[in-house]
């Protein structure tokens, strides 16, 4: 059994190592930011396997649990993009940055371990549903980043714009296949696969906003409008991940 | 093609932001403005721009089964909406242990009477379980300055596991009455219990069906026959002529669309990651006008 002050530690350490190789990221040395990619992503794992440890099941099941899973997905895209996407390099920083929030974002969650998984969450739907989530939710998180770039104008408009257009590209398969597999859940527990659940439209919302900016790229309106349109399209994600808690919702969590 | 994109980005947000509103409204005033004209038109003119978009492709070349594949996993899956609404059957039903049933409840109208509708075959509930989380106390351990709080621990059959300081045996948790003690004193060890039942972990119903068959039905595993699904959603606990009994509420549904429905499940994210992970040999977008 880990107590509270050992979790709250990996936590510091493993947000300390995210935002550092963000600053080296930014500072143009990869080489030495991406050890401490790695290094945090490690403890970022290990915080994980003990919340699996402690609560019996896997931690996807409350705010904490999901949003120290979140920095977990974004690694392995990074690398994914490195490979296939050399042209992103320039806006690396920005992965581990988001890693770095949303591990902080933790501390200031519940992170009571001991928490009871209800019948509802015992399905073989509920792990993939939520990483799928959790990939899309990561990506959509980078893009808006570089949406404040783009007005900003810290860097190019159109790198900004074609950056979030290739995250989001990723990100709309995985919210798909994060809304068909809760549809096909919510079948096999209620027998409805849409119940117009407060969050369940906020998810809705959100991925027609995506849906919309996807379309949107391919129209000659490839600028401010688009980017504004997906920034929105992440303020409609927070509202779906954070403020549907406060709306009456059986997936309030 | 491009006035036809234009018109969809435009449908897209302007649904997008109808539900929102409607989710907001909803909150404000518990009205049932999901199924109201406003949504149920913008749904029919996404599905028919998105069945325009079915055949736009002229040509069944790798680029496009992406395209046609996730878009008509969307139209089925809206087909399958269409036919369920106007075909499809769907009631509760409350049976006590050994209780059996035909009749499902599934409309309640203006003036609170319920509608019934018959199935062809009655159910029996033979059986009814649940199971909980095990118990959690907190455990503390004997240091310099008295107790201190370490963790928790779950009561199992075999006690209480408190890492590496040690476990303490089960039947140390109960008193002489057979009840669960509060507070447990095992060598260095204090365990408290802050009296919180622990929550309900599964429940499951055994159902016989009258022309022949058993199945166990608990949340996530419902019962399919002939055509037929019987889901467990709840229990209660209710006085009857006899005492207190435990009335199992069962959802029962005919889906004549369900494999409809269950494609475009499959295919709408299979196309969308062909769709947006196929190899990109081009710069993509801007006038090409797809």
């Amino acid at each position: 059994m880990v107590n509270e002050s050992v979790a709250t530690a990996l936590i510091i350490a493993g947000a300390a190592g995210y935002f550092a190789s963000a600053v080296l990221f930014a500072a143009k040395k990869p080489r030495a930011a991406q050890p401490f990619f790695v290094s945090a992503w490690t403890v970022n794992a290990v915080i994980f396997i003990i919340n699996w440890v402690s609560g019996g099941h896997a931690p996807f099941a409350n705010m904490y649990h999901v949003l120290s899973v979140l920095p977990l997905v974004v690694l392995p895209i990074e690398l994914f993009l490195a490979k296939t996407e050399p042209g992103l390099d320039w806006m690396k920083w920005a992965f581990p940055s988001l890693c770095g929030i949303s591990l902080v974002g933790t501390l200031f969650m519940d992170r009571s371990l001991d928490w009871s998984l209800n019948p509802a969450l015992d399905s073989p739907f509920f792990v993939p549903h939520v990483i799928s989530y959790c990939v899309a939710y990561a990506m959509c998180g980078v893009s808006f980043i570089m949406g404040i770039m783009f007005f900003a104008s810290w860097e190019k408009k159109d790198r900004c714009l074609s950056a979030a257009h290739e995250l989001i590209r990723i990100a709309v398969p995985f919210m798909t296949l994060g809304m068909c597999l809760g549809a096909v859940w919510a079948e096999e527990a209620w027998g409805i696969y849409w119940a117009w659940d407060a969050k369940e439209t906020f998810s809705l919302v959100t991925w027609l906003i995506y849906l919309g900016f996807l379309h949107l790229m391919r129209t000659k309106h490839r600028s401010t409008v688009a980017n504004i349109v997906q920034m929105v399209g992440f303020i409609a994600l927070l509202g779906t991940f954070f403020g549907v808690n406060l709306l009456n919702s059986v997936h309030a969590y | 093609m491009k006035t036809r994109l234009r018109i969809s980005v435009i449908a897209i947000l302007v649904f997008a932001a109808m539900m929102f509103a409607a989710v907001l409204l909803a909150e404000l005033t518990e009205l049932p403005v999901y199924d109201d004209p406003f949504t149920i038109s913008g749904l029919a003119l996404l599905a028919f721009l998105t069945v325009i978009c079915c055949f736009s492709k002229r040509w069944l070349t790798l680029k496009n089964c992406g395209f046609l594949i996730c878009h008509l996993g969307l139209v089925l899956f809206l087909a399958s909406a269409f036919v369920w609404y106007v075909w499809g059957s769907m009631g509760v039903m409350s049976l006590y242990a050994g209780g059996q049933s035909s009749r499902v409840a599934y409309e309640e109208s203006d003036d609170g009477a319920v509608r019934t509708m018959e199935m062809p075959f009655a159910v029996e509930c033979s059986g009814f379980e649940i199971s909980y989380h095990p118990y959690r106390y907190t455990y503390a351990v004997l240091g310099g300055s008295g107790y201190e709080e370490k963790g928790t621990a779950e009561l199992t059959e075999s006690g209480f596991d408190c890492g590496r300081y040690g476990n303490v045996p089960a039947e140390c948790a109960y008193g002489e009455d057979g009840s669960l003690k509060t507070q447990i004193q095992y060598e260095n060890l204090l365990l408290t219990w802050d009296g919180e039942y622990p929550a309900v972990k599964q429940y499951a119903a055994e159902i016989a069906f009258s022309d022949g068959g058993v199945e166990t039905v608990s949340v996530n595993n419902p019962a399919v026959h002939n055509g037929w699904k019987i889901y467990l959603m709840s229990y209660s606990a209710e006085m009857t002529d006899s005492g207190m009994a435990t009335a199992v509420n069962f959802q029962v549904k005919r889906d004549p669309a369900v494999g409809f429905a269950t494609a475009g499940l499959i295919l709408c994210p299979i196309g969308t990651f062909l769709l947006c992970f196929r190899p990109r040999g081009r710069k993509e977008g801007g006038a090409d006008g797809e």
